[in-house]
């Protein structure tokens, strides 16, 4: 994986001592809130509705031990213990004490991470395919360029007062596990008619409160032109993008009000006036980068381990296991493991310090050093020899995270809602933990079988009600909290909006709509068919009938 | 308001012309593009230098046939956090060559001055009550800078090694 | 005579320092518990609490201060506003975690409950 130069060493502390000035003028009182919001912002620090929260970007989702162990430490130090990892592969600490945010920096930076960008009206952490490098059927690794790109959108000089926050996903693979298509500007590196690999390159996608797939702007870009494009991109939004109302700013209202093509002409224009090489990087510089990423130190090993093999006959919850949570490497011999941050009742998401500690041990002792966060709130070690899974299972179930639910019911998407957020309408995670437990029977889960349910407390849909098979939002009426259901979401490569139900319903009564249309699509089922192609072949009726009868 | 230039604050000896205003033959004056548009030919005789106020929604390209006869450009931040400006400034400078000088008007904080400065601005109209000191910190406070093409003291990787003064020395 | 106001408010906002949720109390000091706080029935007590609030704001004690409707019930005062229910009562989960060193989890459950 990437490691800092000192160019990068020397970026990070000086951005540690301009936050700790900032901070210090704060304090006394130099600047105003007004003035230090925006610039607290930056550095991923919000003022959220108990206390300050602080977002510590995870790079395209990817760590190694040593800065596991840090966030750990960091949650012990300066927080309470835990930390909750969300759907930017982020972290967020929900107890951080202003005057220590400038050591957490610190401390961030001497294992070679930071806060940068992960708010603000700028270019955000840039979030990737948690299986790049490792996917059996990828096509490139796409984290050299998420790397280029977290460099290039740094305190870029031009893109740092956007009219909206700005997301970018990458990916390597056909199918789609970093939602690109509900992205500000999604990316897939694919091979054109003469086998190069270039990006293709779709823009205006988003979740809030107007839910949009993003366009295709480019069937197919040199891999070496995409700072050049995306300057371009850029450019137009930053000239062009609504600034009047805080709703209608993102890119995505932009090309949805010039109209895709419209939008692609302005852009591939700019593109062509663009003094282009200036601006993008050396072919040394790729390289640079892309020599980090380099696989790993991998053994020469036989497809299958016997002692594996055994396992899996003599233990039925590891078979099982293994069969939800491991999934297949391109590297002979190797599996990558999910781990689930979904125990049946808890809080989607979250870590305790001792977990953390615990993942990095594992990683380090059997991931080659290397763990990665996903966007749907899990954690993966991504290098593990099918001989040591056994070892890994026992070890995660000692930390109760050997759950496995991976993509069942109860690996649920869940935001923080109004137990945390400033901007929440309703609470999120004791509605995620009501029906984790209705849906909790794993003998159930494996039956029901690949099921995607998202919660959001609010309209900005931080918890991707939208793209869920089952969408729930929180919102609220004279104050009482209510939940809106939402059918038939995707956010993989058949990426579709999930449409709305009828009217809400009570923190009461939600779970049992939930169950209801479970039960519905189990009914309905044809042989193997999963509940996202149920939905799309007999469409909301059967559902809404069912749930609007009995509740 | 106070005006800084070359990291110190400087006496401001252009004048804003309002539309109303008669165009005076000397003395350095700040019109409006509109006003600008009208006056095409009579800047062009007049001994003092014109300069022109560009708000944000205006496309580069408008004034791009006067360029030879101004020798200054205002470029305005309603807010802080409107950065339409930079990408103005970055065209200005880039695509259309400008050389004259380059003020940022309205909203501007010591906050913003690394990125001011390497859009291509040089000019700052900043608050009364920023200090001098403040502003030339923030524009010391990152020595390097990882985008390509862009203006600025900052290092950046293809310009070679860090100097050993150059790293480190935000607080300095 | 002073306007009466449609239902008795509280000033909220939240420390500089430390952030935690704060509410300002009748003798004027901010304290994590709504059950001292300051209400204000009338127009001119309102004036009196958001000055006051101005005034701490402007000292860097504490962010972004401002008004909160609650409900009497004689044995506690209730936010009105579900959100504001949450700020009194602090995190409804993590409880393991949240409760230690908060105090506003010893604020009242029924506040939510309500």
């Amino acid at each position: 994986m990437y490691r800092y130069d000192e160019f990068d060493a020397t970026f990070v502390s000086e951005r540690v001592d301009q936050f700790r000035d900032q901070v210090a003028r704060r304090v006394k009182g130099d600047l105003t809130e007004e003035q230090f919001r925006p610039l607290r912002l930056m550095n991923g620090l919000y003022l959220q509705l108990h206390a300050y929260m602080l977002r510590v970007a995870v790079p395209y989702g990817t760590l190694n031990s040593k800065q596991m162990h840090k966030l750990a430490y960091i949650a012990d130090k300066f927080d309470r213990g835990y930390g909750h990892f969300t759907t930017r592969q982020n972290i967020q600490y929900n107890w951080p004490k202003l005057p220590d945010v400038p050591d957490i920096l610190e401390h961030l930076a001497e294992v070679e991470m930071h806060a940068i960008q992960t708010s603000g009206n700028c270019i955000r952490n840039v979030t990737a395919d948690q299986w790049s490098g490792v996917a059996a059927d990828e096509v490139e690794d796409p984290r050299p360029y998420a790397e280029l790109m977290r460099q290039w959108s740094s305190l870029h000089p031009e893109f740092s007062f956007l009219p909206r926050k700005f997301k970018i996903a990458v990916t390597g693979d056909k199918a789609d596990r970093a939602a690109i298509a509900y992205h500000d500007i999604g990316l897939r590196l694919k091979k054109n008619a003469a086998g190069e690999v270039g990006f293709e390159i779709f823009v205006g996608g988003g979740m809030g409160r107007t839910p949009m797939i993003a366009a295709r702007v480019r069937d197919w870009l040199p891999k070496s032109e995409l700072l050049g494009y995306l300057e371009a991109v850029m450019r137009v939004y930053n000239l062009n993008g609504r600034r009047d109302n805080k709703y209608k700013a993102r890119i995505k209202i932009l090309v949805h009000e010039l109209g895709a093509e419209e939008f692609t002409r302005q852009v591939e224009e700019e593109y062509a006036r663009l003094d282009a090489p200036q601006g993008l990087p050396s072919d040394q510089e790729l390289e640079r980068i892309a020599a980090y990423f380099a696989p790993p130190a991998y053994e020469d090993l036989a497809e299958n381990d016997a002692v594996h093999t055994q396992h899996l006959v003599d233990n039925k919850d590891f078979a099982e296991w293994v069969e939800r949570n491991v999934a297949p490497h391109k590297i002979t011999g190797y599996a990558i493991v999910n781990i689930s941050l979904k125990p049946v009742g808890g809080v989607p998401g979250d870590a305790t310090s001792g977990q953390m500690h615990a993942i990095a041990d594992m990683a380090e002792k059997m991931s080659l050093d290397e763990i990665r966060v996903t966007h749907e709130q899990n954690l993966v070690l991504p290098n593990v020899r099918k001989h040591d899974l056994f070892a890994v299972w026992q070890e995660l179930k000692e930390h109760k995270l050997a759950d496995a639910n991976l993509g069942l019911a109860t690996d649920i998407i869940s935001c923080p809602g109004l137990d945390y957020c400033g901007l929440a309408t309703a609470r999120s995670i004791p509605i995620s933990q009501d029906i984790s437990i209705r849906l909790g029977d794993i003998k159930r889960q494996r039956d029901i079988g690949d099921l995607k349910i998202k919660i959001s407390g609010c309209i900005n849909a931080c918890g991707h009600h939208h793209a869920g098979h089952i969408g729930i939002l929180g919102l609220e009426k004279r104050g009482v909290e209510y939940y809106q259901i939402t059918l038939g979401g995707s956010g993989d490569e058949t990426a579709s909006i999930g449409q709305i139900i009828g009217p809400g319903f009570s923190s009461e009564t939600v779970t049992d709509a939930v169950e209801t249309i479970v039960d519905t699509y189990m009914d309905l089922r044809k042989s193997g068919e999963t509940f996202l192609e149920a939905y799309r072949r007999v469409g909301a009726e059967p559902f809404k009938e069912a749930v609007y009868a009995t509740h | 308001m106070p005006l800084i230039r070359d990291g110190k604050i400087v006496e401001d000896i252009w004048v804003s012309l309002d539309d109303e205003a008669e165009l005076p033959e000397q003395g350095d004056v700040i019109l409006s593009l509109d006003r600008l548009k009208k006056e095409a030919n009579a800047i062009q005789t007049r001994s003092g230098r014109t300069g022109v106020v560009l708000e944000n929604d205006v496309d580069e390209e408008d004034v791009e046939t006067y360029l030879p006869h101004i020798e200054l450009i205002a470029l305005t931040f309603p807010a802080f956090t409107d950065g339409r400006a930079y990408s103005q400034a970055r065209q200005l400078r880039t695509k259309l060559g400008f050389e004259g000088e380059l003020r940022a008007t309205g909203n501007v904080l010591a906050d913003q001055a690394t990125f001011l400065c390497r859009v291509g601005f040089d000019s700052f109209e900043v608050d009364n009550d920023q200090s001098i000191d403040v502003w030339n910190k923030a524009l010391r406070s990152m020595s390097v800078a990882y985008q390509r093409g862009y203006d600025g003291e900052q290092a950046t990787r293809e310009s070679g090694p860090l100097s050993q003064d150059k790293a480190h020395t935000s607080l300095a | 005579m002073a306007k009466k106001i449609s239902g008795p408010r509280i000033l909220t906002a939240n420390l500089l320092g430390d952030g935690l949720v704060v509410f300002l109390g009748k003798d004027g000091s901010w304290a994590p518990s709504l059950e001292s706080a300051w209400l204000a029935h009338s127009n001119d007590d309102l004036e009196q609490l958001e000055a006051l609030g101005g005034e701490a704001a402007r000292s860097n004690t504490i962010v972004d201060p401002y008004l909160v409707e609650v409900e009497d019930t004689g044995s506690t005062l209730l936010p009105v506003e579900m959100r504001e229910r949450m700020r009194a009562r602090g995190p409804s989960v993590n409880l393991e975690f949240n409760s230690k060193s908060n105090g506003h989890a010893l604020v009242a459950d029924q506040a939510v409950a309500g």
